[in-house]
């Protein structure tokens, strides 16, 4: 969206933040939900991200935005999983952590019926840097060599992580399924 | 039976190798060469137990893209819009590398670094006027070329000046505050440049870019010295 009226068209201005926003938003959520799980955390995944973005715009290397965008959201959501499970391993009770089916608001409840509830909660039965890579592979449509970039691993690891990753998700969608079905039976 | 029909009957009864996963899910996602991925289909016509892994592949990528997006809850864009106005920006960066602000008006641009010497670069006023917003605009954008500066107009201001000082400070006059008279011609650029994503917002996503030089400033070209306002 053109900032100023130019007749230069072929011109690339500068967004307002007020762009960046509108424009980034919702994929920078829809990431951060695949990996969190949950409204709360990708609430603040979001917001954290954008936070970064503004702060860090002086040291910002041309690429891609939207790579950079990647890096940062995934980072933030390892960052808080190595977090949380620090604290779980030395015994004190987390309470950042959400339990599922406690708190929730209505846009909680919303998601877990309607927003295949099955598929984030086997998502979120991926540890999580194999979480990572499929999300990034099959939410964000990445390629192997961004994948890698964002999480700063090489092709091979990105592809075993894909591979095994998908391999658990399938396993744990046919359980719930079974379940599911066992259930109406 | 002679000797090359001994060999070629001996090769072809090897049993054909089966697919390494890794090989499996580049299939799938469509990350083979075009001759590994034609001899990868030939090899999964054949073998059940590859088409069989290729399916499980499939199934999970498919579920996942089904899945329907999440979207932003209400409320959280508006706080995303606030962040300029809530966050605290640092007020010095250590690598003496350029700084993006924000205007009162929205608009991201660049600044120099305030303790910059005089007389290390380009005189500033050498490059068009920032007044004539057209400072970026050469050779702009082309793909994710990195706009040169077309003349870096340093000002110095630091960050939390531009955002705190408001319309005036590029405003009709382009002085801020403190500021020496820096520009020998007059301009009134308050020396700030529009900063440059070298990818267009918005596009699909591309490919990384290996790390490139800072886009738009160049910093020995600065001349800086404006007090620093925070």
């Amino acid at each position: 969206m053109p900032m100023a009226d130019s007749p230069d068209e072929d011109m690339w201005t500068v967004p307002s933040w007020e762009d960046v926003v509108r424009q980034h938003g919702d994929r920078v959520y829809r990431l951060a939900y695949r990996l969190a799980g949950n409204q709360h955390d990708a609430e603040d995944i979001t917001q954290e991200t954008f936070i970064r973005v503004f702060k860090s715009l002086a040291s910002y290397q041309p690429g891609t935005f939207e790579g950079w965008l990647h890096r940062i959201t995934t980072n933030i959501f390892l960052d808080m999983v190595r977090r949380r499970s620090r604290v779980r391993m030395n015994g004190l009770p987390d309470d950042t952590d959400r339990l599922a089916g406690t708190d929730l608001s209505p846009e909680d409840v919303y998601s877990k019926t309607h927003l295949d509830p099955d598929l984030q909660a086997s998502l979120d039965e991926l540890a999580p840097e194999f979480k990572a890579a499929v999300v990034l592979c099959d939410v964000e449509g990445l390629s192997y060599e961004e994948i890698g970039a964002t999480l700063g691993i090489k092709l091979g690891t990105v592809r075993s992580r894909i591979h095994r990753g998908r391999q658990a998700l399938r396993q744990s969608l046919e359980r719930r399924r079974a379940l599911v079905e066992q259930g109406a039976g | 039976m002679s000797t090359r029909e001994q060999r070629t009957w001996t090769i072809s009864a090897l049993p054909e190798a089966h697919l390494a996963p890794e090989a499996v899910v580049a299939f799938v996602d469509g990350e083979l060469s075009l001759t590994a991925h034609d001899r990868a289909a030939a090899h999964m016509a054949r073998c059940p137990l590859c088409a069989a892994e290729m399916a499980v592949q499939r199934q999970a990528r498919a579920a996942v893209q089904a899945a329907e997006a999440p979207q932003m809850p209400a409320g959280l864009l508006a706080v995303l819009r606030a962040i300029p106005s809530d966050t605290d920006l640092p007020s010095s960066g250590s690598d003496g590398s350029e700084r993006l602000a924000m205007t009162a008006d929205g608009q991201l641009v660049a600044v120099q670094r305030p303790d910059r010497a005089f007389g290390t670069g380009p005189m500033i006023g050498s490059s068009r006027p920032l007044g004539s917003g057209n400072v970026l605009r050469t050779g702009a954008f082309h793909g994710r070329r990195a706009v040169q500066g077309a003349g870096v107009v340093a000002a110095g201001l630091m960050l939390g000046a531009l955002a705190m000082v408001g319309p005036h400070v590029l405003g009709a006059s382009g002085q801020a505050p403190a500021e020496p008279s820096v520009h020998g011609d007059g301009n009134t650029s308050g020396g700030v440049l529009q900063a440059n994503f070298s990818a267009p917002l918005g596009n699909d996503v591309q490919p990384p870019q290996p790390p490139q030089a800072p886009a738009s400033l160049t910093p020995h070209q600065t001349r800086a010295s404006l007090a620093r306002v925070h």
